[in-house]
């Protein structure tokens, strides 16, 4: 019980709270657990370890395949934080990892070494924004290793990657690592790819795990880069293969396909295979092209009967899909003396299209870029091209095989716009997984009322509402650390495992204050999420009208559920005296807050006990009830009124209008100022004489006798 | 007796590269890697320049012939418009360059009767066997020097 808080004074309250004073207490809390956490990380880094030893190549039998947890900080040219310092891999606020597994695409390794040249691995240097540049010195993975309890695997297939998917050392292998990873951790495992990596992804994804008959209970995101979930134009290029309707009609189809052709000719002779990792537009096409025989090849193409048997990922993967947009305006394309209309084409990344690297996601994100080309003759009567940006003079050109754009299908992990989008589908991910805590709850989101509108606070507090509208805050705010805690209640209230809150909510609309809320949380990507909200003035026992004041007096969490204790007006009191005090349970069903088990307790037990304890001489029980000497004097009262202990006692609120003539026509009994009910016990039935005991709200659910007349 | 033993070595011989010959063959296809290494190329660069310009040829004579399916529906029977009767071509075989996709660019020169010449990267594509011009994108500079005939 806590004295300070006394109902229906301690609660008119606020608007001097104090943000610092809470956000100072906090942090006093958050410190108290500093080492058992510094213990948290220091297990979970031995155990993200022990992951990569249990799951590596040799103990699940991968043959050339390699699993490898990426290392941070890298030995040379490492990735480095904005404030300069070095990336290092961190657990999450629980002391635990995620597995983050990296898969790259065809034509491509999967390494995280100071070389760079995995898939990965490269800095992000490339931006969509005509005006900007980019020098992140971070790559996608060291990006990723920012993020407190992202643990980074990076899963490579080279040696297998002209297979298709459903070889074993390619999707089912990727399986395996997934079945290692998420028992080994306990976590769900969030996959990051590229390209053909993203099919393997959803092979892998769509067949039998250790948690069912598919991976959907062991897999939360995948994000995709450039994934040809539909196939991949230049594939069907490559096999004189075009379905135009893929791609937006014979016109247009044949539009993207001769500046493909025209692409991939002009990079082919500038480029060769030794040139690979250059960074340009024209960097590995011709190496695409020419493999697109292989198995892989063959199912890659729009349309292919391996594509086809390829089931959707599982509807409780998140898929946030990534791709990139060129379109390309060439002046003066036609059929030798015929010219078509200069429009821009749109080529996707070159290698996929951008309806097939979207194609079944749950959220995508596209990076668009618009260029010119112009064909010319170069040296030695070869045909070269250049290559802008579309509309902005002031760029020069430059030949196809110097261009870097951010755009197409290898650079996409180089730019600045994706690579975040990436980042933040696995911050989302993994802060999702986290228990909330208090200290969120200052940033969380509220219902309207008080006429306010639905927000998010700021520091505790909805802003943007003038100063004599009122108020809507964290009850808590202002108040000392114990009665924070009696407004908070933190546990499971879902029923995943995950911590959740529920939280008192105050408000007021320029004048006194309105009944409080109650609000549940979950753990949300962007913070707390707020689940439901329970009104407490729609609470109450039959028979019983709302009051104009519910205060919370303690949130209690209990299992899986929360203990409330409110209190409340009765008929007859003033506004903001409570003597009616609450207890129910609010439990989260998955779809509302429930209310259940709903007691109120007022003035009445007491005073029942106590005449009962006068009438039979027990002095010592009523005096437990009582002001000193109120017993004695209540037991020489009742010698005058012998019949008054069976008589029914009736109690009223200080504004009641039904208080009988001679009681509330007295000053020293209605309006005494030190009581908040007056309860009448008769001399007899049908009586117009009474003892008047005046009764005083000394706590939540506890009353006391303050004093005795005759009335 | 040396005769025999020699048509029978001669034999094994036969049957092991036969069946090393046959192995390779019908060796599933997965086991290849994807690099350029192995694949066979439809037909050496020069070859294939030599083809295309030789299919060229007759693009002054019969232009409708070289029209390519997926530019049928935007040439739209206009062959003949595009290139008039009695043009004179140049097709540049050194400036062929494959796409990897079985195609390829290559610079042609039109000279329509009493016009200038005019330079063309024609994009060619195989269709059941027969190069074909599937667009042709116009230059914004002349050739830097003459284009030979084919």
């Amino acid at each position: 019980m806590n004295a300070t808080r006394h109902p229906g004074s301690a609660h008119r309250r606020r608007l001097g709270n104090s943000v610092a004073v809470t956000a100072v207490l906090l942090v006093g809390l958050a410190l108290t657990v500093t080492p058992q956490r510094q213990g948290l990380a220091q297990a979970a880094a031995n155990s993200r370890d022990s992951w990569a030893k249990a799951c590596s190549t040799g103990r699940l039998g991968l043959g050339k395949d390699n699993v490898n947890l990426a290392p941070a900080p890298l030995g040379k040219n490492p990735d480095t934080n904005p404030d300069g310092t070095l990336v290092r891999i961190s657990p999450d606020r629980r002391g635990k990892y995620v597995p983050v597994i990296m898969v790259h695409g065809w034509v491509g390794m999967d390494t995280h070494i100071d070389a760079r040249d995995g898939a990965f691995s490269h800095f992000i240097d490339l931006t969509a924004n005509r005006l900007g540049q980019v020098h992140t010195p971070r790559s996608l993975i060291g990006q990723l290793q920012r993020i407190p309890g992202a643990a980074v695997f990076t899963f490579d297939y080279r040696d297998y990657a002209a297979r298709w998917i459903d070889d074993e050392h390619v999707g089912p292998a990727l399986g395996k690592v997934i079945d290692c990873l998420y028992q080994a951790s306990g976590e769900k495992v969030i996959l990051v790819a590229h390209s053909m990596g993203g099919l393997i992804a959803r092979y892998a994804a769509t067949h039998p795990g250790v948690t069912g008959m598919d991976r959907s209970g062991e897999i939360s995101t995948v994000v995709t880069f450039a994934t040809p979930e539909t196939g991949s134009i230049a594939a069907a290029l490559a096999a004189g293969i075009l379905d135009s309707a893929a791609v937006g009609g014979a016109l247009v189809g044949n539009d993207i396909a001769a500046t493909i052709h025209l692409i991939l000719a002009v990079c082919g002779r500038l480029t060769s295979i030794d040139q690979v990792g250059t960074g340009t537009l024209c960097d590995g096409l011709p190496d695409y092209m020419r493999t697109f025989d292989s198995d892989a090849g063959a199912a890659l193409r729009a349309g292919s009967p391996q594509l086809a048997a390829l089931k959707p990922f599982p509807a409780s993967i998140t898929v946030d899909a990534l791709a990139g947009r060129a379109t390309v305006a060439i002046q003066d394309r036609g059929w030798f003396g015929l010219s078509w209309a200069n429009t821009a084409v749109d080529v996707g990344d070159i290698v996929v299209t951008t309806g097939s690297a979207l194609h079944g996601a749950t959220m995508t994100r596209k990076v668009s870029c618009a260029y010119q080309l112009s064909v010319v003759s170069e040296f030695a009567d070869q045909i070269g091209a250049q290559i802008g940006l579309r509309g902005k003079a002031d760029v020069a050109e430059l030949a196809l095989g110097a261009f870097t754009g951010p755009c197409f299908h290898k650079n996409l992990m180089r730019d600045i716009e994706l690579t975040n989008e990436a980042t933040g589908a696995v911050n989302d991910d993994i802060a999702a997984r986290q228990p909330v805590i208090a200290n969120d709850l200052l940033s969380a989101p509220v219902p309207a009322n008080c006429q306010h509108k639905a927000g998010t606070l700021i520091n505790g507090r909805l802003l943007g509402i003038p100063t004599n509208a009122g108020v809507m805050e964290l009850a808590w705010l202002g108040k000392p650390a114990a009665e924070q805690r009696d407004l908070l209640a933190l546990g499971d209230l879902t029923g995943d495992g995950t911590g959740d809150a529920a939280a008192v909510l105050y408000c007021n609309a320029g004048g006194v204050s309105w009944p409080e809320m109650v609000s549940f949380y979950t753990h949300g990507a962007r913070g707390p999420k707020l689940l439901g909200t329970v009104f407490l003035e729609d609470v109450n026992l039959p028979g019983r009208q709302p009051g104009e004041n519910d205060f919370v007096y303690r949130l209690r969490y209990h299992d899986g559920a929360v203990v409330a204790e409110w209190t409340t007006q009765q008929e007859g009191d003033p506004a903001a005296v409570s003597t009616l005090d609450y207890t129910a349970t609010l439990r989260w069903n998955g779809h509302k807050i429930v209310v259940s088990g709903l007691t109120g307790t007022t003035e009445q037990q007491t005073v029942t006990q106590f005449i009962s304890a006068v009438a039979r001489g027990d002095l010592s029980a009523a005096n437990a009830l009582a002001a000193p000497g109120v017993a004695a004097e209540t037991a020489n009262q009742l010698r005058q009124y012998p019949a008054a202990p069976y008589a029914r006692t009736t109690c009223y609120g200080e504004n009641a209008f039904d208080l009988p003539p001679t009681v509330g026509a007295n000053p020293a009994l209605a309006n005494d100022g030190t009581v908040e009910r007056l309860c009448l016990v008769p001399e007899a039935s049908a009586s117009t004489g009474w003892i008047v005991l005046g009764m005083h709200h000394t706590g939540f659910r506890h009353w006391q006798v303050t004093w005795s007349r005759l009335s | 007796m040396a005769k025999p033993r020699t048509l029978v070595l001669a034999a094994a011989s036969v049957v092991v590269v036969g069946a090393v010959v046959l192995v390779g063959a019908l060796a599933p296809a997965q086991h290849r890697r994807p690099t350029t290494m192995g694949v066979p190329a439809i037909a050496t660069a020069p070859t294939q320049a030599h083809q295309v310009a030789q299919a060229l040829a007759s693009l002054a004579t019969n232009p409708q012939s070289l029209v390519a399916s997926g530019a049928a529906g935007q040439v739209d029977g206009q062959a003949r418009r595009a290139v008039p009767a009695g043009s004179k071509l140049a097709v540049d075989e050194k400036s062929w360059a494959p796409d990897g996709l079985g195609g390829g660019t290559v610079l042609v020169t039109v000279t329509a009767p009493g016009e200038p010449p005019r330079a063309y990267a024609a994009v060619m594509v195989l269709e059941r066997g027969q190069w074909k011009v599937l667009t042709t994108f116009a230059l914004t500079t002349a050739p830097a020097r003459a284009v030979s005939s084919p």
